[in-house]
């Protein structure tokens, strides 16, 4: 499994990019950067990780999880690995 | 089947509710459908959706209805007083309403999306073993619409003085605050009930499920596999697939997707062709 493709493509669903996700590097910064990602959109985007990989997102989670795909790509990583 | 819809409002003693129904023009009606909806935004996100599903289902013969739950769209109310048991209560004068509409009717099929799969089990009695269930991406249990609920509280304050975390949100619950989250004031009697719902069905029912899930590929996800599993150890018939698509009821701008309606449709019409329904009733 591809978790880096996984998670650009549940950005691009959920956040309506149209593809743009295609354009994002791990240092492309997610919140406060990119417009669509609003608070429901977090949530929604944690929603889909858990149905899509089968990963369990923990109560402490926090803003600096989406501050870059690089950051996002380690936890869910990270995660995958938890349940392994 | 040329589709008549009928917006009304459906009175109950806490405020009226308000109804969409769509059936075929010529009053035929072969089953009745009752929606049970998402929750809050991904309700409103996926009304396009849920309202081009309805009429489908009405163009083969059914006669759909769709209720706004009390505190929801247009329906009376406040979401700082909803409750799943409120809900429950909505949705069984919504079935009364059906029952009443096609006298000799029982219980309609259900049809749901996301949350809406957690009041299933309210509906459901021992009696109803054969009600067919269409089930659009559903939830397992309440805690992940909670969760969900939680995290974009915290997502909504990060950067900012009140910054907050999923625990402490927990225990601003407990002790018995309610909480604005994304412009809907959940209780903390909602809360609770979130933490203790979760999809189930009557002992004994062996009616037909539909499991349908919308994702970038056609490959039933790794938590619905599992969910599909367990239902058919329980000797349930289980018709699980995904449809490629996008996640209408999250995605940012308003997204349809017409394999689901299509896929939908060609369960609901083999349903009606093998009978699963009574026999036609006149309005």
């Amino acid at each position: 499994m591809d978790i880096r493709q996984e998670v650009l493509g549940i950005l691009d669903d959920v956040l309506s990019l149209k593809g743009r996700s295609a354009a994002f590097r791990d240092d492309t910064r997610l919140l406060g950067n990119v417009p669509e990602l609003d608070s429901m959109a977090v949530a929604s985007v944690l929603a889909s990780l858990e149905d899509r990989l089968g990963i369990t997102v923990d109560d402490d989670i926090d803003g600096s999880t989406f501050e870059t795909l690089g950051t996002l790509v380690t936890y869910v990583q990270k995660q995958v690995g938890a349940e392994g | 089947m040329n589709v008549v819809q009928e917006p009304f409002l459906l009175p109950t003693r806490n405020g009226d509710l308000f109804c969409i129904y769509r059936r075929p023009a010529s009053g035929v009606v072969s089953a009745q459908i009752l929606h049970l909806p998402a929750f809050g935004d991904e309700m409103n996100k996926s009304r396009a959706m849920t309202a081009r599903a309805a009429r489908a289902f009405a163009a083969l013969g059914c006669g759909v209805l769709q209720v706004d739950l009390r505190g929801c769209g247009d329906s009376a109310g406040e979401h700082s007083e909803a409750t799943c048991q409120g809900w429950a209560d909505d949705l069984h004068h919504a079935v009364a309403w059906l029952k009443s509409r096609h006298v000799g009717r029982g219980m309609p099929w259900l049809w749901s999306l996301r949350f809406g799969s957690l009041l299933v089990a309210a509906l459901l009695e021992r009696g109803h073993g054969q009600v067919p269930l269409l089930l659009w991406q559903p939830m397992m249990t309440g805690k992940q619409q909670l969760n969900q609920l939680l995290r974009q509280k915290v997502a909504s304050t990060v950067g900012q003085r009140d910054a907050t975390r999923v625990q402490e949100l927990r225990e601003r619950f407990q002790r018995g605050e309610t909480l604005e989250i994304g412009g809907y004031s959940i209780s903390p009697a909602l809360a609770g009930e979130l933490e203790a719902v979760s999809f189930a069905l009557p002992d004994g029912y062996r009616g037909a499920v539909c499991w349908l899930e919308v994702a970038a590929t056609t490959a039933l996800s790794t938590v619905a596999q599992e969910h599909v599993e367990s239902l058919r150890s329980a000797r349930i018939v289980v018709d699980a697939f995904a449809v490629r698509g996008p996640g209408f009821w999250q995605s940012v701008e308003i997204e349809r997707c017409d394999e689901l309606v299509q896929a939908s449709a060609s369960w609901v019409e083999n349903g009606l062709t093998r009978g699963i329904s009574r026999e036609p009733a006149l309005l």
